[in-house]
């Protein structure tokens, strides 16, 4: 081989292998480089995640708060529009609240119904009822106060005439009124939870928080109605007739407010009545009646009385107390006379009437202790029973006659012309315009009994009693 | 092919290391020896270093791996969870509290009495609501009532819108805006009544926006109303 020949050859070699080993180095420079790039994104993606990591327990907290609340979530906005329950508490407000429903029907309007927003389904609902207005306000306050989320978008209110309210005693104005219920639209991911380590001992960790968070969602903006609070029905016309039959009548605000008062005790005592109907023993049985007898007994007593004074005078009020509470009571009287037909009235309806009468008697309101009297005196008869319940019978008849006797007494007018009263002589008096002494008569039954300045005692019918002048 | 040099002994250029030949020899052998060495040195130091730390690193981030990834479900599940709360309160502020308001608007019709103030009735109360808002007037809803004031002084209308605007008697300012302008017109005289003259009105108004009404609950709260 010339020489020229092998400078070449080895030149060749020489270089070939040295390009090699360039590529090499080259090759492996720019592995190097990758895995330099991949090692600093390594470091970021294990940064980063240390960073996420790191504000773990603090999403855990949030996710067991979350959870620990999210009944009362459900409950406010549920998953199902559940439209059945809806209906029924719809119906059970309407009693509670005293409105008479018409009608219900779901909404027609085309924009309700629409889901909105992709987070939640309006569900609309149209009622028709008729109720005065505290009632209406007091149905649309249960609805507002819901558990779940309710809301009215509008309500229409047409006042009932005067006419059909001095037929029916009561206010039905009509009202028609759109409510709105939600039904939460879940996302497609919706995710089930995860397992969340020593979760019990975390949430208890975490037990003010979750009171806090859950007080706040049942503090959505509520009400609390208080009643109508002697205010007037603002869709009842309040003018009052220019001829007021009699001049003791109440004003027409009072007169509605006093027969409210009368149907809320009517209310009660058919309360007590049923119960004493349902009552599960005769103990409990007895209870329930004697608080009946108590509620009956002292509600008589105030409509004998507004009867006899004349305070009611607005028709409608007139009407309201007579469906209301006159008509009922009586019927729930014979009711419960035919229930102890054999019997007579109980102990506590006596007591409570010889009560009500001493204090008639007390007050000089004779008329009104015989009233009372009055209620009771047929049954009496039927009294036999134990020692305690003929005692109060008796009782009874001896406050009726004393109520008698003095309303006697007390209607016999005389005029008392003067008196002598000497140290030493017998005391004289004139009356009626003649002189009388001790021991003379003045008319049929009544005897001078003494003399005393300004006041006379009298025997009258076996009583001493004294009239003043 | 073969060369026989048949010179004699003597003759023969004496054989001598051929020093051009070995340097460049020796040259080729160092260049690409350390060539190769430096190769090594990268594949087997610097490559090898490099990898046996993102080992250590790829350990450490799939010992984090599991951890973010149940980092990142509690977040979704907050997420889920939280446009409950969301929409809650979304619908929420759209509400009007109709037990409340018409209660509010009881209590200014109580406080006109015959003869000393408005007194006032209505025939109907007609409330429409519209969450969303319109560029209308009324846009937002707007209560009607056809109302009455049985007084022979017609100014007693006025008294009675101004009472609706009446912070000290009622709420009714956070949710309405103002009554429309006060009209009137005189009914025929009942002398079967009392109060004989009665003058009719309409009552007309708006709802403010939502925005509006939660800004003026927060007025009505920090003034202790």
């Amino acid at each position: 081989m010339s020489e020229k020949k092998f400078w070449t050859r080895f030149g060749g070699v020489t270089a070939a292998i040295a390009l090699g080993a360039g590529y090499l180095i080259y090759a492996e420079f720019g592995q190097i480089e990758a895995a330099r790039a991949q090692l600093a994104q390594l470091r970021t993606d294990i940064k980063t995640a240390r960073d996420t990591v790191r504000k773990t327990p603090e999403v855990e907290r949030e996710v067991i708060v979350l959870r620990e609340i999210s009944d009362r979530i459900r409950e406010v906005l549920p998953d199902t529009k559940d439209l059945l329950n809806v209906i029924r508490d719809f119906q059970d407000y309407s009693k509670e609240a005293g409105v008479k429903p018409s009608a219900f029907r779901p909404s027609t309007d085309p924009g309700k119904g629409r889901r909105q927003q992709g987070a939640f389904e309006k569900v609309g609902y149209q009622l028709t009822m008729t109720g005065d207005s505290f009632q209406f306000l007091e149905f649309l306050n249960k609805i507002e106060t819901h558990s779940r989320f309710m809301a009215v978008s509008s309500f229409k209110v047409n006042a009932a005439s005067r006419k059909a309210l001095e037929e029916d005693g009561v206010a039905k104005h009509r009202i028609q009124m759109e409510v709105e219920t939600y039904k939460y639209v879940q996302p497609s991911a919706e995710t089930t939870g995860v397992e969340i380590n020593g979760y019990e001992r975390k949430r208890d960790l975490l037990a003010g928080e979750i009171a806090r968070r859950r007080d706040a969602l049942t503090t959505l903006e509520t009400y609390r109605y208080r009643g109508p609070r002697g205010r007037r029905d603002p869709l009842i016309d309040p003018r009052v007739p220019a001829q007021v039959d009699d001049p003791n009548a109440w004003t027409v605000q009072r007169q509605m407010e006093e027969v409210d008062e009368l149907v809320r005790r009517m209310a009660e005592a058919q309360r007590y009545w049923d119960a004493s109907n349902s009552a599960p023993s005769v103990l409990e049985r007895m209870v329930q009646r004697s608080e009946l007898e108590k509620v009956i007994t002292l509600l008589d007593e105030d409509i004998r009385r507004i009867e006899r004074e004349n305070r009611i005078s607005y028709k409608p009020a007139e009407k309201r107390l007579s469906l209301g509470v006159t008509e009922p009571l009586a019927e729930l009287r014979l009711t419960l006379a035919k229930s102890k037909a054999d019997s007579g009235p109980s102990e506590v309806q006596m007591q409570t009437v010889g009560d009500l009468m001493v204090a008639h008697i007390d007050a000089g309101d004779y008329g009104m202790a015989l009233d009372a009297f009055k209620a009771l005196a047929d049954e009496l008869e039927l009294v036999k029973g134990p020692e305690e319940r003929a005692r109060l019978a008796d009782w009874l008849r001896l406050l009726a006659d004393d109520a008698r006797t003095l309303r006697d007494f007390a209607a016999i007018e005389m005029v008392v012309g003067g008196y002598a009263l000497h140290e030493g002589y017998a005391p004289v008096v004139i009356v009626n315009g003649k002189t009388r002494s001790v021991g003379d008569p003045v008319g049929d039954e009544l005897i001078v009994h003494d003399v005393r300045p300004n006041e006379i005692d009298f025997i009258f019918r076996g009583a001493i009693l004294t009239r003043v002048f | 092919m073969i060369t026989i040099n048949l010179l004699p002994n003597e003759y023969r250029r004496k054989a001598r290391s051929p020093i051009g030949v070995m340097t460049a020899i020796a040259a080729a052998v160092l260049v690409n020896t350390s060539l190769f060495a430096y190769y090594g040195y990268l594949e087997f130091g610097t490559s090898a270093n490099i990898e046996t730390s993102r080992s250590v690193l790829q350990l450490d981030l799939d010992g984090l791996k599991s951890q973010v990834a149940y980092h990142k479900a509690l977040q979704k599940e907050i997420q889920t969870r939280s446009a409950r709360e969301k929409t809650l309160s979304e619908i929420t502020r759209n509400r009007v509290l109709w037990t409340k308001t018409l209660d509010e608007l009881l209590d200014v019709v109580h406080e006109g009495r015959e003869g000393i103030e408005h007194f006032v009735w209505f025939e109907d109360i007609d409330v429409k609501l519209e969450p969303s808002g319109g560029s209308s007037r009324g846009g937002y809803g707007r209560l009607k009532a056809a109302g009455h004031s049985g007084s022979e002084d017609y100014d007693q209308v006025a008294n009675f819108l101004e009472d609706i605007e009446g912070r000290d008697i009622s709420g009714l300012w956070q949710i309405f805006g103002k009554p429309q302008a006060p009209q009137a017109r005189i009914n025929d005289a009942d002398e079967d009544l009392i109060p004989s003259v009665n003058w009719s009105f309409p009552l007309t108004i708006d709802l403010l926006s939502p925005d509006e009404r939660v800004a003026n609950r927060s007025v009505a709260e920090e003034a202790g109303q």
